[in-house]
C-alpha cells in the first residue's frame, strides 16, 4: 500500500561540503539549526529557516563522524577520527573542550537530557561515558567486541543502547555501568549480522534497531522479543555497507517510522502494518546513501543528508 | 525506567545499607535531596549554597545569597514549579526560583533575630500565592505571604518558643514543637492556634508528618503519597526519646487532633541524643543520626516503623552527624537513599543500595541459577527443525505495538517524578 507522500520539500543544499562526503546532519533541539559534518574537517551550522550558512567550525584534524547537539541548545559535540571528541560552544562557535581517551575512531555520540554528560561509542570497542564540567572520563563500559556503531538513551536517560558489528544490542544502567541485558537476532543462518543503527521509541519501550542484512527491527527489549520487521520493496536490502539513521515520526498522530537507503530513498514505513508508506528522492544522484534523517518535533520538520552531501529540509503536510 | 531490567531483591530493597559516596564540597551545615533525586542542595559554613548533581557528583551550581552558615533548606517542587528556600544563621531567609533552568533569588528578608526553622506551607505552591512559616528566635512565629509578614498570636498560655514547624494537609494547618514539650496545631486560613498538647518536658526539636494520598469529592489527588501506609507523625525531643503518633484522625472532620502513640524509640543502654529524624518518604521508616558524646558512635539508625524495630545501623562515618535526609526514589535509578553531613569536617555522606552485575545479563541464552543441577538431555533436543522457527516468526505479525504512550509508575508502582532541570556551566 502506498499514499501520497506526507512530506513536502521546503529546500535543498545540493553541496553542502564543496565535493567532500558527508556523514550526519542534525537539528538543533530548538529547531533553528542544522549541522552538518564532513570528511574535509570541519562542521557547518545552518539556519534551518532559511537555510543560510552560520557558521563553520574548524578544529579537527581528521574527518567528523558524528555531532550531537546538546539538549539546551548551547554546545554541539563532535566525534572525529583524530580519536577526539570536542565540545563547542555554538554562540562563541569556538572548541571549549577536548576529551581524549578513545584508542581508535569515534561512531556515535550522546548527550543526557541535563546537558551534563556525553556518552561516546568507538572502535575500539569501548563506550565512554564522559563528565562534561571536568572533561573526563567518568566510566567506561567494555562489553562489546566489535566496533560500537550506535547508541541512544532512553527519555529519563538511566538506560544506555548500544549497537556494535558483533551483532549484539545491549542495554547499560547509566548510572552505574552495569550491563543490564543483551539483544541478538539470530534466527536466520544462525550469526548475526552487524547492527549500524539502534533508537530508543519515544516512550522508551522499544528499540528499532538497523542491521546489515538490510532489515530494521523492533524490539520489545524487556520480552526480548522482535514485534516488527521493515523491509524494503522487491527484496532489496535497505542497507548493506553504511550505518544510516532512523528515526520515528509520532507528530500529528502518526505512527511511522523512517529510514534513508543506500539509493537516495528515504523509506516511511507503517509501524503496525510494517508496509511502506511512501517513499522520497533525496539524493540528485542515484546510488548516494542517505546518511542520517533527523527530525524536529516528533516529525514536523524532517532533514536528511546522502553521503555525497546533499542536505534536504521537508516539512509535514498531512 | 530501567528498574524492571534489575535484579528483583535489588529493586525491592527498601532501606540503605552501604555506604557509597563521599562528598567533600565545603563544610557542608545542612542538607536535602531534591525530590526528583537528581541533584543535593547542601549548604555550607560560609553561606555558600552548593547544588550537586548525584550522577556526575560535580557541582552544578553555586548560589551565593547568604553570609553566615545554612541552618537549613527545603526543595520546593510540584509538576511545573522548582525553586529552594534557605535560611541561615545570618537571620536572612531566601526564596530562589528555578526558571530557564537556572536558578535566581526572588525574595530575601532579613529578621530582626535569628530563624530556628522555616517551612513551605504547601498551597497549589503557585508562586502567586506562596506562603512560608517562620519560627523566630526572640520568640513567636510569623507566616509569610506574598512578601508581606504576618505574625501569628500564639497565645498567652506558658508553652515556651517554637522550634520546629511542619506544614500538613495541604498547608490547612501547621504544626510546631516548643521549648517547654508542646505541640501546636495552627490553623492558617484564621491564623488562629487550635490546639495545644503536652507532650513531654524536653525541648522539641523536630516534627515531621507523612500523609496518605489525600482525594478530593472527584478523585483528584490534592496531596500525599499512594505509597503511605498511615499517616504518621514523628517527634524527636531532648528527652532523648523518638516518639511516633498515629495521626490518621487528624483528617477527618470536626476532628479534635488526638494523638494516638504508635512507637516510642530510643536507645537504653547509652541514652543517645537524636540530631535529626526524618521519615523515609512513604513513611515506612525512619531514620536518626546520633549526637556525639565519647561511648556515641556515628551512624544513622533506621527503624521500621509498624514493629518499631530497629533494622539497619548505617555506618561508615568517623564523625558525628548533623543533618540527615532520605531521598525521595527518583527516576534516575536511586532506589533508596540517604545522606548525612559530618559535623567536625562537613563531609556528605551516601548511604545507598549497590546493584550488582548479572552475568546472565551479558549474554541472553545464560541463565543463573543457584546450584548445580543434573541435566538430562532429551532424546529429541538437538534434533533439526527448521520448521518450528518459521511458526514463530508467523507469530510476530499481528503484534500491536505503542510506541509513544509512557509509563505512569516504575517497576514498583511508584509514579515517575519529573525531574527539574538546572543547567550545569561547561
Amino acid at each position: 500500500m502506498t499514499i501520497e507522500p506526507k512530506y513536502k520539500l521546503r529546500y535543498s543544499i545540493k553541496q553542502t561540503h564543496d565535493n567532500n562526503l558527508t556523514s550526519t546532519v542534525k537539528i538543533s533541539p530548538n529547531g533553528e539549526l542544522i549541522a552538518t559534518c564532513s570528511t574535509d574537517n570541519s562542521i557547518k551550522l545552518w539556519y534551518l529557516k532559511t537555510g543560510i550558512l552560520k557558521c563553520k567550525l574548524i578544529g579537527h584534524f581528521k574527518g567528523i563522524s558524528n555531532i550531537a547537539f546538546s539538549p539546551n541548545n548551547k554546545y554541539l559535540a563532535s566525534t572525529s577520527d583524530d580519536l577526539t571528541i570536542r565540545i563547542w560552544d555554538i554562540e562563541i562557535e569556538k572548541t571549549i573542550k577536548i576529551l581524549k581517551n578513545h584508542t581508535f575512531f569515534i561512531n556515535c555520540l550522546k548527550f543526557d537530557k541535563r546537558s551534563r554528560i556525553l556518552i561516546t561509542g568507538s572502535s575500539d570497542e569501548n563506550i565512554r561515558i564522559w563528565d562534561l564540567k571536568r572533561g573526563k572520563n567518568m566510566r567506561i563500559l567494555s562489553a562489546h567486541s566489535d566496533p560500537i556503531s550506535s547508541l541512544d538513551l532512553s527519555f529519563d536517560d538511566t538506560i544506555i543502547v548500544s549497537g556494535s558489528y558483533d551483532g549484539l544490542i545491549r542495554l547499560f544502567n547509566t548510572e552505574t555501568g552495569s550491563c543490564l541485558k543483551t539483544l541478538i537476532y539470530d534466527k536466520q543462518g544462525g550469526s548475526s549480522f552487524p547492527i549500524s543503527n539502534v533508537i530508543f521509541s519515544p516512550n522508551s519501550k522499544y528499540i528499532l534497531s538497523s542491521s546489515l542484512d538490510g532489515y530494521l527491527r523492533l524490539w520489545d527489549y524487556i520480552n526480548n522479543l522482535v514485534v516488527k520487521t521493515f523491509k524494503n520493496d522487491n527484496n532489496l536490502p535497505i542497507a548493506e555497507k553504511y550505518c544510516l539513521g532512523s528515526c520515528f515520526i509520532v507528530f500529528n498522530n502518526e505512527s511511522l517510522i523512517c529510514s534513508g537507503n543506500e539509493l537516495g530513498e528515504i523509506i516511511f514505513w507503517d509501524i503496525q502494518s510494517q508496509d511502506i508508506m511512501f517513499k522520497l528522492d533525496a539524493s540528485e544522484i542515484k546510488n548516494s546513501p542517505i546518511m542520517q534523517v533527523d527530525n524536529y518535533n516528533d516529525g514536523e520538520i524532517l532533514v536528511s543528508i546522502s553521503l555525497n552531501g546533499e542536505l534536504n529540509v521537508w516539512n509535514y503536510c498531512g | 525506567m530501567n528498574l524492571s531490567l534489575h535484579d528483583p531483591q535489588f529493586i525491592t530493597a527498601e532501606y540503605p545499607t552501604t555506604l557509597t559516596m563521599t562528598l567533600s564540597y565545603g563544610h557542608s551545615t545542612s542538607l536535602q535531596f531534591s525530590p526528583c533525586g537528581h541533584y543535593i542542595a547542601s549548604g555550607l559554613l560560609d553561606g555558600t549554597i552548593l547544588i550537586i548533581d548525584t550522577w556526575t557528583n560535580n557541582v552544578t551550581t553555586i548560589i551565593k545569597s547568604h553570609t553566615m552558615p545554612i541552618t537549613g533548606l527545603r526543595w520546593i517542587y510540584n509538576e511545573n514549579y522548582c525553586g529552594l528556600l534557605s535560611w541561615s544563621r545570618d537571620w536572612k531567609i531566601c526564596i530562589h526560583e528555578l526558571e530557564n533552568s537556572e536558578i535566581n533569588l526572588i525574595w530575601e528578608n532579613v529578621f530582626t533575630g535569628g530563624v530556628w526553622n522555616v517551612d513551605i506551607i504547601k498551597q497549589d505552591l503557585t508562586w502567586d500565592n506562596w506562603m512560608v512559616i517562620v519560627c523566630k528566635v526572640d520568640g513567636g512565629i510569623c507566616i509569610v505571604k506574598n512578601g508581606e509578614i504576618i505574625d501569628i498570636d500564639v497565645g498567652n498560655e506558658n508553652i515556651g518558643v517554637s522550634l520546629c514547624c511542619f506544614s500538613f494537609f495541604n498547608g490547612k494547618y501547621v504544626i510546631t514543637g516548643t521549648s517547654m514539650g508542646w505541640l501546636q496545631i495552627i490553623d492558617i486560613e484564621n491564623l488562629k492556634v487550635i490546639k495545644n498538647i503536652k507532650i513531654c518536658n524536653g525541648n522539641i526539636k523536630g516534627v515531621e508528618i507523612v500523609e496518605k494520598a489525600y482525594y478530593d469529592n472527584e478523585s483528584n489527588l490534592l496531596f500525599g503519597l499512594n505509597n503511605v501506609p498511615i499517616n504518621r507523625l514523628i517527634v524527636n525531643s531532648s528527652d532523648r526519646i523518638i516518639k511516633q503518633y498515629d495521626i490518621s484522625n487528624w483528617y477527618k472532620e470536626d476532628t479534635t487532633f488526638e494523638l494516638e502513640i504508635e512507637q516510642k524509640y530510643q536507645d537504653v543502654v547509652n541514652r543517645i541524643q537524636w540530631n535529626t529524624v526524618k521519615f523515609s518518604p512513604t513513611g515506612e521508616f525512619v531514620c536518626a543520626s546520633s549526637q556525639g558524646g565519647s561511648g556515641a558512635a556515628h551512624d544513622v539508625y533506621v527503624w521500621e516503623t509498624s514493629m518499631g524495630s530497629l533494622v539497619q545501623i548505617l555506618e561508615g562515618a568517623h564523625e558525628e552527624l548533623i543533618d540527615v535526609h532520605w531521598a525521595t526514589r527518583s527516576i534516575n535509578g536511586n532506589v533508596c537513599c540517604v545522606c548525612a553531613n559530618g559535623m567536625d569536617s562537613g563531609t556528605i555522606f551516601i548511604w545507598g543500595v549497590k546493584p550488582l552485575q548479572k552475568w546472565s545479563a551479558l549474554a541472553p541464552d545464560f541463565e543463573e541459577i543457584e546450584q548445580n543441577i543434573d541435566y538430562i538431555e532429551m532424546e529429541d533436543e538437538f534434533d533439526l527443525n527448521e520448521e518450528i522457527d518459521e511458526i514463530n516468526d508467523e507469530k510476530i505479525i499481528d503484534y500491536k505495538v505503542d510506541v509513544v504512550t509512557r509509563e505512569q509508575t516504575d517497576a514498583r508502582g511508584f509514579k515517575f517524578i519529573k525531574g527539574c532541570i538546572i543547567d550545569t556551566k561547561i
